[in-house]
């Protein structure tokens, strides 16, 4: 470990007031499209038309149209949604938990990490219902009275991952928009055509930055801070439980809530690294997203991976410790069984690759710090897969063994899934601010007057 | 830069997010009614011939099961072959224009085409049968016929009406001997609906499970 | 039909001009160019009424119709449910009940057997057939061909009005015709019928040859009965008919001989021989044969070996018991001596049977043995067969007049030898030289597109007949339903050419019971004809020695042929539930496969689905192969009925025609086969892909002589139910359960068909099978023990097992699945949003999903077939067994309105039913006197993965085999 960067500056030095929030407005105000951001647009463009194409055909066929069959009835459609709702942990874990435990650091990361986390919640959102057999009837989860006067199957874990998204949604929709309300009014002031003035003034609900709402701000920040924290722990234990609560090999365990809130953090991370490089180095944020934020960030992966290693080191332990016949079988099978090779590259892309960043000059190249955080982020998409499809394909009785075989939507819908976030990912660099002027503001002033 | 907003512009955001609101609501709403049932309940179906309960069974005073003869011991309570219409309107009113429908269709041996009043989704397994011989009132469930010019559906026929029974039957059950008669009242339900659901076996147990309706 | 009045013949003249020329497609081509043609449009239409339907759509109007229907469908969504309308009778008639079902009694020829049938009808539609008690053929239980007659007739693809020359014509049209032929003797007409199995038929074919002399009647099965019978005549000098009593047998050899499979008689057989495998008292069946059937996987031992090699074990054996002056008496093969030893030691209790695809000589040594062991009258009796056996070449001779030019006018009566016949008979070849071809049957199939006449026959269940089952009895045939189409049956047909009368009714009832209404409604009523059984006449054997059979040199391939388990000869392969029906043993669906050894396999480096190219002589055709264990090391096993050119819209094209191989002087064998890889594969469909146990013991098996040591001697020593924190049984006052006896499966898989008939189960085809979608309720697993040369095969019926504590309920967010009270473990298909994480928590995978809209809810006349008391799912619901709960509810309902309590045995789940073996017991197991709850009793039951406490209602007896204690070393 490195203590040089440690102490190094939260800021480059010569960083105004002024200075940040000219910086920050311009990008979305003055700065012209460019035409990378307009081929990465049109490309996310045509990835989501696929995933509407899909969806309109998953609606006429069935879910048939993906390669399901009995046994493996879940695949694709679950380990996207596990993968993207676990991406989205990362931003409300940088932005609320930082905040609470007052991490100067996490100023210039907050706003962008907590886009991810509304857009990517969004996205897996899309997966639970979309893989239903009748997908219109996805309300039935919701207890309501009706005709019928029955309700829904309390014991399910699936009913409670219902409410868990729906709430997680909810409260990062707020909490990304409250932390906003600021900026968007300074947006309004400086947006220079009426169009701009309306669009911005509307969405900054008449922020007038009187301390009267200063205030109000702050609280409800705090509260909201308080109240999505806990979600980042519960959504996901709540997703592990979803495998947990059965009975098959492999799912049947009590280390999977920790284990899945490590992955999902994990994975966040690499999200981060994989959205904020790139952010800095086009829009010239080096000086507000500093080498030692991303060396932070590294360091955060690194804890996040060799927590998510351990756990899986303790699942094959517990098989064989166990001794139960079917879980040996089941570990058996992901050593070596038809579906070895996505087992082997879990293994390769989150054990061995993150290794690498031990290392602070690993840490402190951006191209392979890009490139560990995208293996990452395959290696857990692979986990997923792995998780469900090797647990049900060999489950208990021989005769009823399958294989799973993916068609071409179920990588349609993936490829498209990730087209989504993208889309909306690249409209947000355009229209709002991509870092927290009124953080970054507060943080100049914090390292400009004496520390006492 | 002058003013973006006018001051109570607040304000009119708030009601058209109301109003949105509501709108959205009030859709709903009216999706679920218009897709609810083809016809309301209490709303008089139109029929190719006028059919009177009202006529036959209050006035003339004839039992159901002269017309629903299977109510007794299938699933479908039936519905009279025109020849029963005949047993009497061979002789009677056989030149009223409201009758006339019913005279060709029998001369000419082309069936009529009724319209359905009660009717239930394809994965309910309604019987008539267990119902009369457990003591469920034919006016419990069609109202009072013996009043309807033009018969209507007196009842939702929603599963949680029929489930308001199937979970306290005592509320409803009547002696079998009362089971056609419109006009029955109990002195004292709470007391006879016990004490009929011991003499007719009424297994409360399995009265509200899934496999009772559905298969 | 309007298409015979004078104008119509006019205008009909006026098109064939306009037609002269154009045939086959290029013909309905041609019709629809004259039907834009307007002034031609009119005389087709007076010509051919049939025709209006063919007025040709133009693109704009297609597309239109195509956008309103679309629409339509998007606001199906947010419309009200139909106004559905109520149709009341004019008079309604008698005994008409408005909605429970009645059955009728009937009889079916199915798969070369006769079976006494119950057919249910609702509303006047036939929708499921269940095996008549009272029959001796069937005793209640049923084969999947008879199940799926049913389907066979909603049909929509069967013919629907008389053809000729391809054009609709009427019945008029043809009788005008036979007119015409009836005058003179009948030089030049020949008929060509299958198998006569009907009395009445037979004794309508005697009177054809009688009004017209010169006139021939051939008949031609692709798999009949001809070696038997040859057998018989060569053993006693006269054809007889051999009926075995497995009741009595003690111990049974079965030399190739499928009596469980494929013999006539199979049920009854069945029946009998499961009887007497009730530990402690079991028979022991040995079998030698060179490919696996279900009759070897019962085996207590079953040694694979040649075609050839049955036969040379036949001849030692009969050496070794002195037997018919072949071999010698000092064979030093140990397991042989043993066989002779045991059968010795049960004289007068021991059976020999060959099989029909064994040669004449092999038979002849049988009988012979049956003579010598005493057991002639005992275990088996030989009766008349119903009628002669036509001689081998019966087609071969009518081929060869067809191509000498003798035959003016050929009658095909239900047969289709233009695709069954043998490679080496021309038929196909020489038919178009006859002038006059008239073909009767229920679809156009190959033959009736060679015919210039095609007329469609009345299927069993629209018509009148009487059928003669394998051991005599005779039953009427009633109709069930007014013919479809313009269907008439092949009584009629002749009626009309013997100028009988039309009223094959008065006739039947003139030949059985004429005059006797009494018996005659009797007969109906029961199904059975009283007493018409044929009386055994058991000769004694004049053939003192047998005739050599040829023996092959060793090492040389040879291919052997097969009915199909399921389509038989191909008659059946237009039926989605027989094609999708996994054949016993191999679990292969929709097509076949050539089924090699796995030391052939390794041999030559093959694996399932590698195409290969079998060529005996200059025949040859391209087949994926299926490694089959059991199967003998150089044998290989076709089957036929497949590769249909013209049997509808399912069965076209699925799977490879064995008849090109086929030679009709050896029909079961060709010697001399070569076969070579081609390098291709292609993906076959089967229902289960792995078949060790992998040490799970999903079949507990033992022999009988452990079970004599230790009753309990499978039943772990721990307690068989581990604790649990949920509550005990449901309150309800019965507790439904159900025992499955696996000594007495046969794997014969009627049950899942039986299933698939009563409880409206989709066909999904081919290539959702290969994805593992198929949708049977109760499947039947085979697991292998032992080694792959000849390993001890298990059969394990699989329906749901009603657990008592269901995972499948626990994780339902919706509560679509749930425990009722009488501990039913209920599927809600109107609640279902389709999860699917009750499947995957099901140990058992007994869930099905509908992942496509696999129920066809356009085509009228299925929907004619399915069964009014269950609902029909559609895409995206889960489902699964229910225990038949329609059936429970009606039993319930029955019983609660007389205030009764439900009898043991009154509710009958559709897979015991059929169960030829009676291996289903269901029943409440609250009440310990019911069957079910004795049958829980025995020491040998079991639950399928008891250890994950789920506690099933469903359990198994376990899977006993009686070794003989001599040959213990490679029992």
């Amino acid at each position: 470990m490195s203590d040089a960067l440690d102490r190094a500056p939260l800021l480059a030095p010569g960083q105004s007031l002024a200075g940040v929030t000219d910086h920050v407005s311009d990008i979305v105000l003055k700065r012209p499209t460019g035409r990378l951001w307009l081929a990465a647009f049109a490309l996310s463009l045509a990835l989501t038309g696929l995933l509407a194409t899909g969806i309109v055909w998953l609606l006429m066929r069935g879910v048939g149209i993906w390669g399901l069959d009995m046994p493996v009835a879940w695949a694709f459609a679950i380990a996207n949604y596990v993968w993207w709702i676990a991406i989205g942990m990362a931003g409300t874990f940088i932005s609320a938990a930082l905040y609470l435990t007052r991490q100067d650091w996490r100023s210039p990361l907050t706003r962008y990490a907590e886009t991810m986390t509304v857009f990517a919640v969004s996205v897996s959102g899309l997966f639970p219902i979309l893989h239903l057999g009748r997908p219109w009837f996805f309300y039935w989860l919701a207890p309501y009275p009706d005709r019928m006067n029955v309700w829904p199957q309390w014991r399910s874990s699936l009913l409670w991952d219902f409410f868990a998204i729906v709430a997680y949604l909810i409260v990062s929709l707020l909490y990304w928009y409250v932390s906003m309300i600021p900026d968007l009014a300074t947006l309004r002031d400086r947006a220079a055509t009426r169009g701009r003035q309306v669009f911005y003034g509307l969405l900054a609900l008449g922020w007038r930055g009187e301390a009267r709402h200063w205030k109000r701000f702050e609280t409800l920040s705090l509260l909201l801070a308080a109240l999505a924290v806990p979600l980042v722990f519960s959504v996901h234990s709540m997703v592990a439980l979803d495998f947990s609560e059965g009975l098959l090999p492999g799912w049947h365990s009590s280390i999977f809530p920790p284990f899945f809130v490590a992955g999902a953090l994990f994975s966040g991370f690499a999200m981060a690294m994989v959205l904020g490089l790139p952010l800095r180095h086009w829009f010239q944020l080096g000086d507000f997203i500093t080498p030692r934020h991303i060396d932070n960030l590294a360091k955060m992966m690194l804890a996040a991976g060799l927590f998510v290693d351990y756990s899986y080191l303790m699942e094959t332990f517990t098989a064989f410790y166990g001794m139960d016949r079917y879980d040996v079988a089941m570990t058996m099978q992901r050593f070596s069984g038809a579906y070895a090779w996505v087992f082997w590259t879990t293994i390769g892309c989150n054990v061995v690759a993150i290794q690498a960043l031990w290392w602070q000059r690993v840490r402190a190249n951006r191209a392979a710090l890009f490139g560990i955080s995208v293996l990452v982020l395959i290696g857990m998409w692979f986990e997923r897969f792995m998780l469900i499809v090797s647990s049900l394909y060999h489950d208990f009785l021989p005769s009823s063994w399958g294989m799973f075989y993916p068609t071409f939507w179920d990588i349609a819908f993936l490829a498209g899934s990730i087209g989504l976030f993208f889309l909306l990912f690249l409209l947000f660099v355009r229209v709002l601010p991509i870092v927290s002027m009124s953080d970054m503001r507060k943080l100049v002033h914090r390292l400009q007057e004496p520390r006492p | 830069m002058g003013q973006v907003f006018h001051p109570r512009f607040g304000l009119y955001v708030q009601l058209v997010l109301l109003a949105v609101l509501v709108s959205l609501v009030c859709g709903a709403l009216v999706w679920r009614a218009s897709t609810a049932e083809p016809h309301g309940v209490d709303e008089p179906v139109e029929q190719p011939v006028p059919f009177s309960h009202k006529h036959h069974v209050g006035d003339d005073g004839i039992d159901c099961r002269y017309c629903h003869s299977s109510v007794e011991t299938s699933a479908f309570a039936g519905i009279p072959p025109l020849s029963t219409c005949m047993t009497c309107h061979s002789q009677l009113y056989t030149d009223t224009a409201a009758l006339k429908p019913v005279v060709d269709s029998w001369r000419h041996g082309v069936a009529l085409h009724w319209q359905r009043v009660h009717q239930l989704p394809d994965f309910v397994y309604f019987n008539h049968s267990i119902h009369v011989a457990k003591g469920v009132g034919c006016v419990t469930c069609h109202g009072r016929v013996d009043r309807m010019p033009l018969t209507w559906r007196a009842r939702p026929l929603s599963m949680q009406w029929c489930l308001d029974c199937h979970r306290a039957p005592q509320q409803y059950l009547r002696p079998r001997n009362k089971v056609f008669d419109m006009a029955w009242q109990a002195k004292d339900q709470a007391a006879l609906g016990m004490a009929l659901v011991k003499r007719y076996h009424v297994d409360t147990r399995r009265l509200s499970d899934c496999s009772v309706c559905h298969r | 039909m309007s298409a015979n009045t004078p104008e119509a013949n006019i205008a009909m003249q006026a098109l064939r001009q306009r037609m002269a020329g154009a045939q086959g497609p290029r013909f309905w081509r041609a019709l629809e160019e004259l039907a834009d043609d307007a002034h031609w449009r009119e005389t087709l239409h007076v010509a051919l009424p049939q025709l209006v339907a063919l007025a040709p759509m133009d693109r704009r109007r297609f597309l239109k119709l195509l956008g309103a229907s679309l629409a339509l469908a998007g606001l199906a969504a947010c419309s009200s449910p139909p106004q559905e309308q109520m149709v009341p009778w004019l008079r309604q008639p008698e005994g008409m009940a408005a909605d429970s079902a009645r059955f009728y009694a009937s009889a079916l020829a199915c798969a070369g057997d006769v079976c006494g049938v119950l057919v249910e009808t609702h509303m006047g539609r036939p929708t499921k057939i269940e095996g008549n008690p009272a029959h001796p053929a069937s005793l209640g239980g049923s084969a999947p061909a008879l199940q799926a007659a049913v389907l066979e007739l909603w049909d929509p693809d069967r013919s629907q009005t008389p053809l000729h020359h391809g054009m609709p014509a009427t019945w008029d049209d043809l009788f005008a015709e036979l007119a015409r032929l009836s005058r003179g003797d009948g030089r030049g007409l020949r008929v060509l019928s299958g198998a006569i199995v009907s009395p009445t038929l037979a004794a309508q074919r005697d009177a054809l040859l009688q009004k017209f002399p010169a006139a021939r009647w051939h008949q031609y099965e692709a798999a009949g009965q001809g070696q038997t019978l040859a057998g018989t005549a060569s053993a006693f000098g006269t054809p007889l008919q051999p009926i075995y009593h497995f009741d009595q047998a003690q111990r049974i050899l079965a030399l190739d001989a499928d009596f469980l499979g494929s013999m006539p008689g199979r049920l009854a057989y069945a029946r009998a021989f499961a009887r007497q495998r009730k530990p402690p008292q079991m028979n022991r069946l040995y079998a030698v044969e060179p490919t696996p059937s279900l009759t070897g996987a019962m085996a207590d031992h079953c040694w694979p070996m040649s075609h050839d090699g049955v036969g040379a074990y036949a001849r030692q054996l009969a050496g070794v018991l002195g037997v018919g002056g072949v071999g010698d008496a000092n064979v030093d093969d140990p397991s042989l001596r043993a066989v002779a030893d045991d059968l010795r030691a049960h004289k007068g209790r021991s059976l020999v049977l060959a099989g029909e695809t064994q040669p004449r000589p092999v038979h002849a040594l049988a009988h012979l043995l049956n003579q010598a062991l005493g057991n002639i009258g005992h275990t088996v009796d030989y009766i008349a067969p119903m009628q002669a056996a036509a001689p081998d070449d019966s087609l071969a001779s009518l081929c060869k007049a067809m191509d000498a030019g003798d035959v003016q006018t050929l009658l095909v009566l239900d047969a289709n030898p233009a695709y069954d016949a043998p490679a080496d008979l021309p038929f196909a070849r020489a038919l178009p030289k006859v002038p006059q071809r008239i073909h009767l049957g229920l679809y156009r199939d190959e033959t009736a597109r060679l015919c210039d006449w095609h007329l469609p026959m009345a299927h069993a269940l629209e018509s009148w007949s009487d059928l003669r089952a394998w051991d005599g009895t005779a039953s009427i045939v009633q109709p069930l339903i007014e013919p479809l189409y313009a269907g008439r049956s092949a009584h009629q047909l002749l009626a009309a050419m013997l100028g009988q009368p039309m009223d094959i009714r008065a006739l039947l009832q003139s030949r059985w019971h004429a005059g006797d209404d009494e018996g005659w409604s009797r007969s109906l009523r029961e199904g059975v004809i009283a007493d018409s059984a044929t009386a055994p006449t058991n000769p004694s054997a004049v053939a003192a020695s047998v005739p050599a059979s040829t023996t092959s040199p060793s090492g040389e391939l040879e291919l052997l042929f097969r009915p199909d388990p399921t389509l038989w000869d191909g008659r059946y392969a237009n039926n989605g539930w027989l094609q999708e029906l996994p054949k016993p043993l191999s679990q292969l669906t929709w097509g076949n496969a050539a089924l090699i050894s796995p030391a052939l396999a390794a041999e030559r480096k093959l694996v399932n689905g590698d195409v290969v190219e079998l060529r005996v002589g200059e025949r040859h055709l391209r087949a994926p192969v299926w490694i089959m264990p059991g199967q003998a090391a150089r044998s290989i096993t076709v089957h036929l009925g497949h590769g249909r050119r013209h049997a509808g819209h399912v069965g076209d094209g699925v799977g490879f025609d064995a008849n090109a191989l086929r030679s009709h002087r050896a029909p079961w064998r060709e010697g001399d086969l070569q076969l070579h890889a081609t390098g291709e594969r292609i993906e076959l469909a089967a229902t289960q892909h792995h078949h060790a146990m992998e040490g799970r013991a999903p079949v507990r098996a033992g022999t009988l002589a452990e079970y004599l040591h230790n009753a309990r001697f499978l039943q772990p020593d721990e307690p068989a139910t581990p604790p649990s924190l949920y509550p005990p049984k449901p309150p309800g006052e019965y507790a439904w359960g159900m025992a499955i006896d696996l000594n007495a499966c046969i794997g014969c898989k009627g049950c899942t068909i039986a299933c698939q008939a009563e409880n409206n189960i989709p066909v999904v085809g081919e290539d959702q099978v290969r994805r593992g979608r198929e949708m049977h309720w109760i499947r039947v697993d085979r697991y292998y023990e032992g080694s792959a040369q000849a390993p001890h095969t298990h059969h394990q019926p699989v329906p749901c097992m009603h657990c008592e504590h269901a995972p499948c309920e626990v994780v339902c967010p919706v509560g679509a699945t749930v425990h009722d009270a009488e501990g039913l473990n209920l599927q809600v298909y109107n609640r279902c949003v389709g999860t699917r994480f009750c499947s995957n928590n099901c140990p058992y995978k007994v869930r099905r999903f509908n992942f496509l809209q696999y129920a066809d809810v356009k085509t009228e006349s299925l929907k004619a077939q399915r069964n009014p008391d269950v609902s029909v799912r559609n895409r995206g619901v889960m489902e699964k067994c229910t225990y038949c709960i329609q059936r429970i509810q009606t039993a319930h309902i029955a019983a609660d309105r007389d205030g009764r309590a439900i009898a043991d045995g009154e509710i009958v789940t559709a897979c015991q039913a059929a169960c030829p073996t009676q291996a289903i017991t269901f029943g409440n197991i609250a009440d310990p006197h019911s069957a079910v709850s004795k049958a829980k009793a025995s020491p040998l039951d079991y639950t399928l993965l008891a250890e994950l406490n789920t506690r099933p209602r469903t359990s198994y007896g376990a899977h006993l085999r009686n070794p003989n204690p001599a040959l213990e070393d490679d029992a």
